[in-house]
């Protein structure tokens, strides 16, 4: 068989062939062509069993500072036997032995050195320095030297083991590949074909006779780098997107809040077990109410004996300043309240409003726990509107995302009565999982901000709908600092819906 | 969210239903708003997790109660009091305290070994939940034979308390329970910073308990043998007692106990205790039909409300009905309180979906308007976004980029000891990410444009949420130009006039780093990331970037 080489395949061959075992490195600096090239001919011929690729590991080492400090002024050993060898120094008093340039742990390393390489020894209990040692030293000096420009060819392990436990030099570890010749193989060369169609080729007049070198075409190249979106923004951009097309209007809001918007505002008496210290971040900080004296009585009043609801109210003395409590808010509720505070006249009888946002819970974070997450919520105020409605509203929102098979359970919440909880069928599962909560305002908590309409509300969890659509189990795969790089990049673009 | 016990067998036996399946009874419970939390067919123990505002479900019998009328077994039928001609004497002090107190009188009891335990039960699912742990409402329980009227209600010097506590044999004062005792150690934070504690003692001066915290061993232990006991309940909130009292009368009622009455003299009046006088409540049959979207009649409508334990109704009008709520629903304050329980006893399942439409035009916010653009630029010039975590730390957010911690939220208190703080820009989590993928392929092109928590003395909350978007590449080899023109080509899209002023930060590599000044406003910083900051992450691949505040 006749291989069909171009150029450059004949250069590396020819290198390969002459040499019989090179380094990549040195393959690419002895051609002096583009390296692209180079390593698609050395696949080329990897491929058709011309060469063969070696990877091995190469170590090579690095001074560190001690390392450095050491190449510059002298090892420690020699100024410990310069300084010993026309003393007589008894081995009892190395401990308070003094010696200019080296502190009293050097004195102590520099002596076991000195004894290991046999610079001293000791006699009658002195310490004796050899005649030889400035020799023995120098060689040493010379290794690290050589260490230090990588020159390995005349350094033992055992030299090696030394500078690294006395960290003079740092272990790096390289991959190197390599490549041998493996058998001879008759080509043509394609002089002719081109590779790479450019300006002048086309700017010339015989493009009848052009011969292009044919692509392997089926071969699936290394995927490009894209940017991305991140998945569970995706979802919630799904999610907006179903507000949206149902006609309500995007409100935000503050994550750090005073308790007066996430509790107090909405009829959650001060006494709740929803306030309790362990699901809530309480922030050491005080802020400010509102400046709305009326609005803050009507507050107080409803708390206190219902107000003109004809509620009993809780029966207790509201505190204005444990309101003033800074939090960071446990639900987006605090965005719908705040919304109502500036609601216009039109708008507090009949109107359509949802946020997408983050809220906070006061837990030790784990695989499945997380200190903080997404919600969605959206409220509908109208005047005859009413459960059947909710349901109705509950039904189309959750039919968009493709969940037809309902079915919902009264429940409890502070500040809705009715209050239901939303269980959705999956198919796939073959389970009931609980979807949304919701339910209608009590009139309490609205009475303040003169509606008098219904509200109607439902709140989802934007992680649970999102680990269900990407078909994830671990929400901290998806969400959060410390993600998966790979998992951003290559995840598949959630459904919609589910199917 | 309490769960309680029950033996399903016994369950069954007591509302004469041997039928009845847990499937059966689970789809009840579904109806009425409960759910199962497990049911184990061997021990036959079947938990049942009760939601947080009907207390008077805490006991089996309170579960029993509402079982029954809601399958239409049995109408309720409220219990009558006599007076026990007995006082309980609140002295000043306990007012000055803060705390008030209810009481009740229980004769002829048969209690079995049964009923200790739910009694004690009970009393540990109330203080948990509606009592928040005793801080609001804190429960005792004495035999009456060991007790001499009246009994007072005071307060004293701890040192000055001195009786022997529940489960030890020799007296301790006030001082020596709460710190030594196991029960005085777990509710101690109760009475930090009180130089007084409260108590009752009887006629004899025998020191009955010390509220909150513990009973006397003497007269604090019910056993199979006592037939009557002296209850009382204290703490600050007069409604939470009378309830808390009323609930424990109504479970002792149906212990077949007989309900007796004192009178508590406080300084300026004197009560009589339990209060067992019924809220009325006016519901309109038009409202519960507009509210739930049914059309419920004047003939259902009665049968509904006796299902949910409504059974003194008087009709005022057609339309209009005056209701009792029975003493143990305390969580009836409104009429659509008494709508929701119509509701669950029409069951959801009956409610026909309306698609009645309110009109209005759907509209997002500029802002979000803005960081969709931003966001879908950035992917466009192939950065992958990071989806970061808002709290952070002062190490991470401050002290790793050599950052002096000021003008931040911090967190108080945190479950989590990895965080302490709101984070104020998202570099630091940028580069958590990269840390976290040092082994994976380079380079690394990431962002994020999310909102970071900023100081704002101004504001009611101190703070406000600020828009944010930072990039940042990492590679063996960067370069400034790409990042800054990465950053110019995100504002010529936005039509935005931008200037880079040379300036120094302390994270920056210093000569590689600028302000970064869009449409005349410093709102960031670009540059090259210094080697000590990239050490202090433990992170060995350069990196540049840059954050702005988008105010655009």
């Amino acid at each position: 068989m006749i291989l069909k080489f171009n150029e450059i395949d004949v250069l590396v061959y020819n290198l390969i062939k002459d040499k019989k075992k090179i380094v990549l490195n040195d393959v690419i600096s002895l051609l002096d062509k583009d390296s692209d090239s180079i390593r698609r001919s050395i696949e080329f011929l990897k491929d058709e069993n011309v060469i063969l690729e070696e990877t091995s590991e190469i170590n090579t080492y690095d001074l560190t500072d001690i390392g450095k400090k050491t190449l510059d002024k002298g090892f420690i050993e020699d100024v410990f036997c310069d300084f010993i060898k026309d003393k007589e120094v008894l081995l009892s008093s190395l401990k308070t032995l003094k010696i200019n340039l080296l502190n009293d742990s050097e004195i102590s390393l520099a002596f076991g050195i000195s004894k290991r390489f046999n610079l001293v020894t000791i006699n009658e209990g002195k310490i004796i320095v050899n005649k030889n040692y400035k020799d023995i030293i120098s060689i040493n000096k010379q290794k690290l030297k050589d260490i230090s420009l990588n020159n390995l060819n005349n350094i033992d392990q055992n030299t090696i083991n030394d500078f690294l436990q006395r960290k003079m030099i740092l272990k790096k570890s390289i991959i190197n590949k390599s490549y041998s010749f493996l058998k001879e193989v008759n080509f043509s060369l394609e002089k002719d074909k081109i590779i790479n169609l450019t300006s002048e080729i086309l700017k010339s007049n015989n493009l009848d006779k052009i011969d292009f070198k044919e692509y392997e075409v089926s071969k699936l190249p290394k995927p490009s780098e894209i940017g991305r979106v991140h998945p569970l923004r995706k979802i919630m951009w799904y999610i907006r997107d179903l507000y949206l097309e149902m006609g309500f209007k995007e409100m935000t809001g503050p994550y750090v809040d005073t308790s007066f918007w996430p509790m107090d505002s909405m009829y959650i008496s001060q006494d709740h077990p929803m306030r309790d210290i362990q699901d809530t971040f309480y922030l050491p900080l005080k802020g400010k109410l509102v400046k709305n004296k009326s609005f803050l009585r009507k507050i107080k009043e409803v708390h206190e004996t219902g107000g003109k609801t004809g509620s009993l109210g809780h029966q207790y003395t509201w505190n204005e300043e444990l309101s003033k409590n800074l939090v960071l808010r446990t639900h987006t509720t605090s965005v719908t309240f705040r919304t109502f505070y500036n609601l216009s006249k039109e708008d507090k009888k009949n109107s359509k409003y949802f946020c997408i946002g983050k809220v906070f819970r006061n837990e030790s974070i784990d695989a499945t726990h997380l200190a903080e997450f997404y919600q969605a919520e959206g409220f509908v105020i109208g005047k005859n509107i009413g459960l059947s409605d909710l349901i109705g509203f509950i039904k189309e929102f959750l039919g968009k995302l493709g969940l037809s098979k309902i079915k919902i359970k009264p429940t409890y919440n502070p500040y809705t009565e009715p209050s239901i909880e939303v269980f959705a069928f999956s198919e796939k599962t073959n389970t009931w999982r609980e979807v949304m909560n919701s339910g209608i305002f009590r009139k309490e908590t609205l009475e303040p901000y003169g509606i008098k309409s219904n509200v109607i509300a439902w709140g989802i969890g934007i992680e649970r709908i999102g680990m269900l659509l990407l078909e994830k189990k671990n929400i901290k795969e998806v969400f959060g600092d410390d993600c998966d790089i790979d998992f951003l990049r290559n995840y598949i673009i959630p459904k919609r819906k589910f199917e | 969210m309490a769960i309680i016990d029950i033996e399903f067998n016994k369950l069954k036996k007591e509302i004469k239903k041997e039928e009845l399946t847990i499937e059966e009874l689970e789809e009840i419970l579904f109806d009425f708003g409960l759910e199962i939390d497990s049911y184990d067919k061997e021990t036959d123990l079947l938990k049942v997790e009760i939601t947080a505002e009907r207390i008077d479900l805490l006991s089996f019998v309170g579960f029993k109660r509402a079982l029954e009328a809601y399958l239409g077994l049995k109408n309720y039928i409220p219990f009558s009091v006599k007076s026990s001609g007995n006082k309980v004497i609140v002295d000043k002090s306990a007012i000055e305290y803060g705390n008030y107190t209810m009481c009740a009188i229980i004769k002829n009891l048969s209690l079995n070994d049964e009923k200790i335990k739910e009694i004690i039960s009970v009393q540990e699912k109330l203080h948990l939940t509606y009592g928040r742990k005793r801080k609001s409402v804190s429960i005792g329980v004495y035999p009456l034979d060991k007790i001499s009227f009246p009994i007072t209600f005071k307060t004293d010097s701890p040192d000055n308390i001195k009786f022997i506590p529940l489960e030890e044999t020799k007296e301790m004062t006030g001082k020596e329970i709460i710190e030594n005792h196991p029960t005085g150690k777990e509710y101690s934070y109760l009475l930090e910073n009180k130089f007084k504690y409260l108590f009752f003692k009887d006629s004899n001066n025998k020191i009955l308990s010390m509220p909150p915290i513990i009973n006397s061993n003497d007269t604090g232990k019910v056993t199979e043998n006592t037939k009557d006991v002296f209850l009382e309940c204290t703490g600050s909130n007069f409604l939470k007692l009378k309830n808390t009292m009323n609930i424990l009368c109504s479970m002792f009622s149906d212990f077949n106990g007989e309900v007796y009455t004192l009178e508590i003299i406080y300084p300026d009046k004197t009560i009589i205790s339990p209060d067992i006088t019924e809220n009325k409540i006016k519901i309109s049959l038009k409202n519960v039909n507009k509210i739930l979207g049914c059309k419920i009649n004047k003939s259902e409508i009665n049968l509904l409300l006796e299902k949910m334990m409504f059974t003194k109704i008087n009709f005022i009008t057609d339309d209009l009905i005056e209701i009792n709520v029975p003493i143990f629903r305390t969580d009836i304050m409104h009429e659509n309180d008494i709508i929701d329980d119509i509701s669950r006893a029409y069951t959801f399942s009956k409610i026909e979906p309306t698609f009645s439409d309110v009109h209005s035009i759907g509209e997002r916010l500029k802002i979000s308007i803005l960081q969709e653009e931003i966001i879908n630029s950035m992917v466009s010039m192939g950065f992958i976004e990071i989806l970061p975590f808002t709290l952070s730390s002062i190490k991470d957010n401050f002290e790793n980029f050599n950052l002096k911690a000021e003008k931040y939220i911090p967190l108080g208190f945190s479950a989590e000891s990895s965080i302490n703080m709101v984070g104020n820009w998202l570099y630091p989590k940028l580069f958590k990410t990269l840390i976290n993928n040092q082994h994976k392929s380079f380079p690394q092109k990431i962002f994020s444009c999310d909102f970071v928590v900023s100081e704002n003395k101004k504001e009611d909350n101190l703070s406000e949420n600020k828009l944010h978007l930072a990039a940042i590449i990492s590679n063996s080899k960067i370069s400034f130009t790409e990042i800054s023109s990465n950053l110019l080509s995100l504002t010529n899209v936005f039509g935005k006039k931008l200037i880079f002023k040379e300036k120094e930060f302390p994270f920056y590599i210093k000569g590689r780093s600028a302000a970064v000044i869009i449409n005349d406003k410093e709102v960031g910083h670009i540059g090259e990331i210094s080697p000590k900051i990239l050490k202090n992450h433990n992170y060995f691949m350069p990196v540049c970037g840059f954050e702005i505040e988008i105010d655009f």
